[in-house]
């Protein structure tokens, strides 16, 4: 008998075991734009059973070349991202829990916004709060899944304390970014690129194919196209002040 | 005259001088923002580690800004 996800459930390692398990699994989606839109799409449709949706913003209509969950209704509105996310996914699966959450992701706040997570995807859109996530993560031994779009171009990290470098490993000196979608844009093809890998990496996260992941940082350029997979390396320098790797 | 190395940078190929340091390279290129980061031959190069490298002919170089927008 076919069903919803009789051909995901084909692919090699994955099966109504793989299914289940990401029924029962709960990711935490930061961020509701470009990416975090696309990528929590991607969850809801391959069945992840809880998806708690997090963005304080309100969707505009400068948003639609890039955010694909959201309609010129919603930005008619004003509608805030997290509601009309919610609403969109749930005509989309509504066999899954979706929790939307109008608030901005801080120190304050992580804690509770994280509660009872599985994995995390990082798909806020300043340096500022990915950085908190990544302590709040390294405290709590989350796995998460960073992504960034600007322009043309942007990268994805997979982060599993304990087993891989931390974002503060990757980006020792975080401040003001030299690239900012303010200035720069942000191509539409590039955030859905972005989404899309971004949410390859939480569903083998998330089926245990550890063996599939990605293990460097993936950086993508589309304008010309390279999409190149950086290995770390620490340089003989001291350990990371943030995760001791 | 100075002898010369090709090395290539962002995917373009370059002729730089011989014995060119990564801190130059990067002045070069007016990359040199602090949230640079650098891969040479697949491989991350810690920025602390920048004023020990010497760029070697047919080495390939990425100098990438990360993209933080969402």
């Amino acid at each position: 008998m076919i069903s919803r996800y009789t051909m995901q459930e084909r692919l090699a390692g994955w099966g109504p075991e793989g299914q289940a398990h990401l029924a029962g699994s709960t990711v935490v989606v930061l961020g509701l734009g470009g990416l975090g839109g696309a990528a929590a799409m991607l969850l809801a449709r391959a069945g992840v059973g809880r998806l708690r949706l997090v963005d304080p913003d309100r969707v505009a209509l400068e948003n639609l070349h890039r955010q694909l969950l959201y309609d010129e209704p919603d930005a008619s509105q004003a509608a805030p991202k997290a509601q009309a996310a919610a609403r969109h996914l749930d005509g989309i699966n509504s066999e899954i829990t979706l929790e939307a959450m109008a608030e901005e992701f801080q120190a304050g706040n992580g804690r509770e916004l994280l509660q009872g997570a599985d994995l995390v995807l990082d798909c806020l859109d300043r340096p500022q709060p990915r950085f908190v996530l990544n302590e709040f993560c390294v405290e709590l031994g989350l796995p998460w899944v960073h992504a960034g779009v600007v322009a043309a171009q942007g990268q994805v990290l997979v982060l599993r304390p304990g087993l891989t470098p931390c974002l503060r490993c990757w980006f020792s000196n975080p401040g003001e970014p030299a690239l900012t979608s303010e200035r720069d844009g942000i191509l539409g093809p590039a955030a859905a690129i972005m989404a899309s890998l971004q949410a390859n990496e939480a569903l083998k996260l998330l089926l245990g194919r550890d063996d599939a992941l990605l293990t460097g940082m993936l950086v993508v350029r589309l304008w010309p196209p390279s999409f190149r997979e950086i290995r770390f390396s620490r340089g003989g320098q001291e350990p990371c002040p943030v995760c001791g790797y | 005259m100075a002898q010369t190395i090709t090395i290539t940078v962002d995917g373009l190929a370059e002729d730089v001088p011989q014995g060119l340091g990564l801190p130059q390279l990067i002045l070069l290129h007016q990359a040199q923002h602090k949230d640079l980061i650098v891969e040479i031959n697949g491989r991350f190069v810690h920025p602390k580690t920048y004023d020990q490298v010497e760029l070697k002919d047919g080495d390939r170089v990425e100098l990438i800004h990360p993209a933080f927008g969402g």
